[in-house]
């Protein structure tokens, strides 16, 4: 039997495998112990792409719940994790577009009321970017498999088959995250 | 890929024979070996929100009542139009059915004096009729009275 740490427990392959089977038929007892199982790897991975707490665990509610309803179509049980991680992806694009659009109205309204002199000298600590900052200012494709890489420990053959892109792509991607990132933090 | 190890062991010894030459490359591998360790110490040390768990069964349950709120909806909507459209039909048939009743007393109304045209001294016949009909009435009338008169005598006796 192959062990995998979920949320500091210990569960095994086989236990997983028995846990979907008996959420797929509608047990919600089976399903409560797969959230335990994934909602820590879930909410990284959805806080890591929109770095917003409040944003990262509706994405992890509305994930689950996604996952609950569509359990049924499932074909492999084996397949359920890239799956989810697939629905996280999807849920984090369509959250993103829409942070965007507020972010970008924001801007707007603030764009009027600030001085043509520029920022001010104390503004420029505040620029001193953290990773997680740094991270949002790259393209979300490129943030999105650099953190399947980095942060979930997805091989390259497996993020590739995971978002349906080339291998190609996602070493490309990768590349294109790390550089962009050190530029950010070398700009901070 | 060589920091990721996703390379073979030809192309990775190519690498390293590379490093061992060039510091440039060697200072861009630490850069960017240092922001991998950042990267994931950052994100693996964050605090997982508690109860996500019952979250996601209540989120669960409000899609149900969602989704059955919908199907009500929906229920009741076919079935006022279906009720709608049967009435409608209903009233279509009632009134036509009016309407027909309605064009043929009309035309009675109208084809009564044409016909009362048509044939000569019609007027004249039908009160001859009418006359004839009120006398055998009255004739009957006194037959029957005179009848039942008799029959008291008779008992009396």
């Amino acid at each position: 039997m192959d062990w995998i740490k979920a949320q500091g427990l210990k569960i095994v392959v086989n236990d997983l495998h028995e846990l979907i089977i008996r959420a797929k038929k509608g047990d919600q007892i089976a399903f409560r112990q797969l959230v335990t199982a994934y909602k820590g790897s879930v909410f990284r991975h959805a806080f890591a792409l929109l770095n917003d707490r409040m944003e990262a665990e509706d994405v992890t509610q509305e994930a689950f719940v996604k996952a609950y309803y569509s359990l049924a179509q499932l074909k492999n049980e084996y397949a359920f994790v890239s799956w989810l991680t697939r629905v996280v992806t999807n849920l984090c694009y369509d959250k993103n577009k829409k942070l965007a659009k507020k972010k970008a109205m924001a801007a707007e309204e603030l764009n009027e009321n600030v001085s043509e002199k520029g920022p001010s000298p104390i503004d420029h600590t505040l620029m001193n970017m953290s990773i997680k900052e740094a991270l949002q200012k790259i393209p979300i494709d490129h943030r999105n498999v650099l953190i399947l890489r980095e942060i979930q420990g997805y091989s390259y053959a497996e993020i590739s088959e995971l978002l349906h892109i080339p291998l190609g792509t996602v070493k490309s991607r990768i590349s294109a995250a790390r550089e962009g990132l050190k530029k950010e933090l070398q700009k901070g | 890929m060589y920091l990721d190890g996703e390379i073979d062991e030809q192309e990775k010894n190519k690498i390293e024979e590379h490093l061992a030459l060039c510091p440039e490359c060697r200072q861009k591998l630490q850069e960017l070996s240092s922001m991998k360790e950042q990267l994931t110490s950052a994100f693996t040390m964050i605090e997982i929100p508690d109860r996500i768990e019952d979250k996601v069964l209540s989120g669960i349950r409000q899609a149900a009542i969602h989704k059955y709120t919908w199907a009500a909806l929906t229920f009741m909507i076919g079935f006022g139009l279906l009720f709608l459209l049967s009435m409608i039909q209903i009233f279509t048939a009632g009134l036509h059915i009016f309407q027909t009743t309605f064009s043929i007393s009309r035309g009675l109304i109208y084809a009564f004096p044409s016909i009362m045209g048509t044939i000569p001294n019609m007027i004249v016949v039908v009160s001859i009729f009418i006359v004839m009909f009120i006398t055998m009435a009255l004739i009957m009338l006194r037959y029957l009275v005179h009848t039942m008169g008799k029959k008291l005598r008779v008992e009396d006796i």
